[in-house]
C-alpha cells in the first residue's frame, strides 16, 4: 500500500476514536436519560419507596441520603489520613526504600478489587469489632476505598512541586509546619482535588464496599450511625436483580450519575476559583 | 590592642569538603571572610559556587545525597555546623537569595512577609510600613504598589527577583547570600541591586557570587575565585582581578576583560 492510503486509514482510524471517546459517554448519558428522565421528579427525589413490590412506586430519599452520608463520613476519614501519609513519605521519611517499599503496598491497596473491602469490612467491622451493619462500618470501609486513592494522587502532587520551593522556604529559617501549610499544600491543592474527586467517584458508584457492611434493602430514611443504610447503586442492584422496576433503576442511575457530575462540577468551580 | 585590629572575621573555613554522594563537589575550601565587606564569588559555572552558599545557610541537607564530608566552619567564631542557636536561628540569620526566583504562592504583600511575620508577628499597620519599606528597597514599589494583593508569580521573572531579595531582607539577616542576583535584570534594575548591596553593607556583611566581574569590582572589596570546587585566588577584589597569579584565573580575567 501507498503512503497515502496509510494516511488516510490512519486519519480514519483517529478520527473514529475520537469520535467514540464522545459518542460513548454522550450515548450513555443520553440512553440514561431518555429512560430515567420520565421517572425523575420531584416527588422521586423526596419520597421513600413504596409500592408491592417494595420500589416499584414512591421515590429514593432514603438511597440519597445513605449515599451521601457514607461518602461523606468516609471522606472525613480518608482525606485526612490520605493527605497525612502522603506527608510523611514525601516530607519525612529518609529512606528511599521504606518510600518506594510503602509505595508499592498502597499501589497494591488502590488496585484490590472493592468487594474484596467489602469482604474485609464484613469480617473486620462488622463481625469482629460488632459494628454490626451499619452506616459506621460502611463508612469506615469507604474511607478505605479512598485512602489509597488519596494517598497517591496527594504524594504525586507534593512530588511534582519542585524542591526548590521547600529549599527557599526553609532557607528562610521557618519550620516544617510553615511551609507544608502554606506552600506545599498551596502549590499542590488542584492535584489533590483532581484525586478526591476521583476517590469519591469511585467510592460512591461502587455497590460491592457496601453490600455486606452497610446497605439494606429498606430503610425509612433515618441515618444513624449504628443503623443500616439504603444506598444508590445497591438499591439500584436490587431493583434490577429482583425484577421490582426497571424504570425506577434507571432513575436512580441518573440520580447518581447526576450526584456525582455535580460534585464534579463544584469541584471545577472551587479549583477556578482557587486560582485566581 | 591587637584583637581591636583583626576582628574576628564573618566566616572561618577550614578545609572544608563537600560531596553529592560519590561525586566530590567543594575540595579543601579555606578561606576567611571578613565582617562588614561584600565578599565576592567568581568562577566558571558548576565549580561549587552555589553548594558553599548553601553550607553557609545551613540549607545543603535539603539536597538529597549532599554531606559536608570534613572540615569546618566558624561563624563569628562559633562553629556553624553545630551552633548552639540551632538551624532554624541560623537559616534566619543568614539570609539567603537563590539563583532562580522563586514566588511562594501568596499575594506579593505576603510574600515580602512570609519569613518575618514567622519571626516575629508584627500589627497590620506596622506590616504595611515593612512592606512599603522592603519593596522600595529593592526598587519594586513604584512598579506594584498597587497590585500587593495579586500573586507573586504574576511578575516577570526580574520582578520576581526582586521580590525574593526582598524576601530574604525583610527577614532581617545578619548577613545575605545572594547567588546571581542581577541574573535577569536590566541594566537599570541591576544598577538598583547594586546601589542596595552598597548602603546595606554598613548594617550587615553581604557575599554574592555574580559572572559579571564588572561587577564585583563595583560592590565587593573581597573576592574569593572558584575553579573546580577549590579557591583557586583570593584576597583584595582588586588585586584578584587586576594582577591574579593563578594562570587559569589570568585567563578568564584578561580573557573576558581585556
Ligand atoms: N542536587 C545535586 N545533585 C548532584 N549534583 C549536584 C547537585 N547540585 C549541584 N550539583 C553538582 O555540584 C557541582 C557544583 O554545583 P553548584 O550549583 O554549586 O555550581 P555553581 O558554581 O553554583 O554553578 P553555576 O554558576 O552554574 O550556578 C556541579 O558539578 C553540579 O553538577
Ligand atoms: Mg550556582
Amino acid at each position: 500500500m501507498t503512503f497515502r492510503t496509510w494516511n488516510i486509514l490512519y486519519y480514519f482510524f483517529v478520527w473514529l476514536s475520537g469520535l467514540l471517546g464522545i459518542a460513548l459517554p454522550l450515548g450513555i448519558g443520553f440512553y440514561l436519560l431518555l429512560n430515567g428522565g420520565k421517572i425523575l421528579n420531584i416527588a422521586f427525589l423526596l419520597d421513600r419507596p413504596h409500592g408491592s413490590p417494595l420500589g416499584s412506586e414512591g421515590g429514593i430519599l432514603p438511597a440519597i441520603l445513605g449515599s451521601f452520608s457514607l461518602t461523606a463520613i468516609g471522606l472525613a476519614v480518608a482525606l485526612p489520613a490520605g493527605i497525612g501519609s502522603a506527608v510523611y513519605l514525601s516530607e519525612f521519611s529518609c529512606s528511599a526504600r521504606l518510600k518506594s517499599f510503602a509505595r508499592l503496598l498502597i499501589e497494591s491497596l488502590a488496585g484490590v478489587p472493592s468487594i474484596i473491602y467489602g469482604l474485609f469490612g464484613y469480617a473486620f467491622f462488622v463481625l469482629l469489632l460488632q459494628m454490626g451493619t451499619s452506616l459506621i462500618a460502611g463508612s469506615l470501609v469507604m474511607a478505605i476505598v479512598m485512602y489509597p486513592i488519596i494517598l497517591i494522587t496527594s504524594q504525586e502532587a507534593f512530588d511534582a512541586v519542585s524542591r526548590e520551593y521547600r529549599e527557599a522556604s526553609l532557607s528562610l529559617g521557618i519550620d516544617h509546619t510553615e511551609w507544608i501549610v502554606r506552600v506545599l499544600f498551596v502549590k499542590s491543592f488542584t492535584r489533590i482535588l483532581a484525586g478526591v474527586v476521583l476517590a469519591v467517584g469511585h467510592a460512591m458508584g461502587s455497590a460491592a464496599p457496601i453490600l455486606f457492611t452497610a446497605a439494606v434493602f429498606y430503610s425509612a430514611g433515618g441515618i444513624r450511625l449504628s443503623q443500616p443504610v439504603m444506598t444508590l447503586p445497591t438499591h439500584l442492584y436490587f431493583l434490577v436483580s429482583e425484577g421490582v422496576s426497571f424504570e425506577n433503576a434507571f432513575g436512580t442511575a441518573l440520580v447518581l450519575v447526576i450526584g456525582l457530575l455535580v460534585f464534579n462540577s463544584l469541584a471545577m468551580i472551587l479549583r477556578n476559583n482557587i486560582k485566581e | 590592642m591587637e584583637s581591636n585590629n583583626t576582628p574576628i572575621p564573618l566566616f572561618e573555613i577550614r578545609d572544608l569538603h563537600v560531596r553529592y554522594g560519590d561525586m566530590a563537589v567543594l575540595h579543601g575550601i579555606n578561606t576567611d571572610m571578613p565582617a562588614r565587606e561584600v565578599t565576592a564569588i567568581l568562577g566558571p559555572s558548576g565549580c561549587g559556587k552555589s553548594t558553599l552558599l548553601r553550607v553557609l545557610n545551613r540549607t545543603l541537607k535539603l539536597t538529597p545525597m549532599a554531606r559536608v564530608s570534613g572540615g569546618t566552619v566558624k561563624y563569628q567564631g562559633e562553629n556553624l555546623l553545630s551552633h548552639p542557636l540551632g538551624e532554624q536561628q541560623i537559616r534566619k540569620r543568614i539570609g539567603i537569595v537563590q539563583q532562580r526566583p522563586l514566588p511562594f504562592p501568596m499575594s506579593i504583600r505576603d510574600n515580602v512577609m512570609f519569613g518575618a511575620d514567622y519571626h516575629n508577628k508584627t500589627r497590620a499597620a506596622e506590616k504595611d510600613e515593612q512592606v512599603h519599606t522592603y519593596l522600595d528597597k529593592v526598587g519594586l514599589w513604584e512598579e506594584v504598589k498597587d497590585r500587593l494583593k495579586s500573586p507573586g508569580s504574576m511578575l516577570s521573572i526580574g520582578q520576581q527577583q526582586r521580590l525574593c531579595i526582598a524576601r530574604s531582607l525583610a527577614n532581617r539577616p545578619e548577613v545575605l547570600l545572594m547567588d546571581e542576583p542581577c541574573s535577569a535584570l536590566d541594566p537599570d534594575s541591576t544598577a538598583k541591586i547594586e546601589d542596595l548591596i552598597l548602603k546595606l553593607k554598613d548594617e550587615i556583611a553581604i557575599v554574592i557570587v555574580t559572572h559579571n566581574l564588572a561587577q564585583a569590582r563595583r560592590v565587593s572589596s573581597n573576592c574569593l575565585f572558584f575553579l573546580n570546587g577549590t579557591i583557586a585566588e583570593q584576597g583584595k577584589t582588586a588585586g584578584v582581578l587586576n594582577n591574579p597569579a593563578h594562570p587559569s584565573v589570568q585567563a578568564i580575567v584578561m580573557g573576558r576583560e581585556g
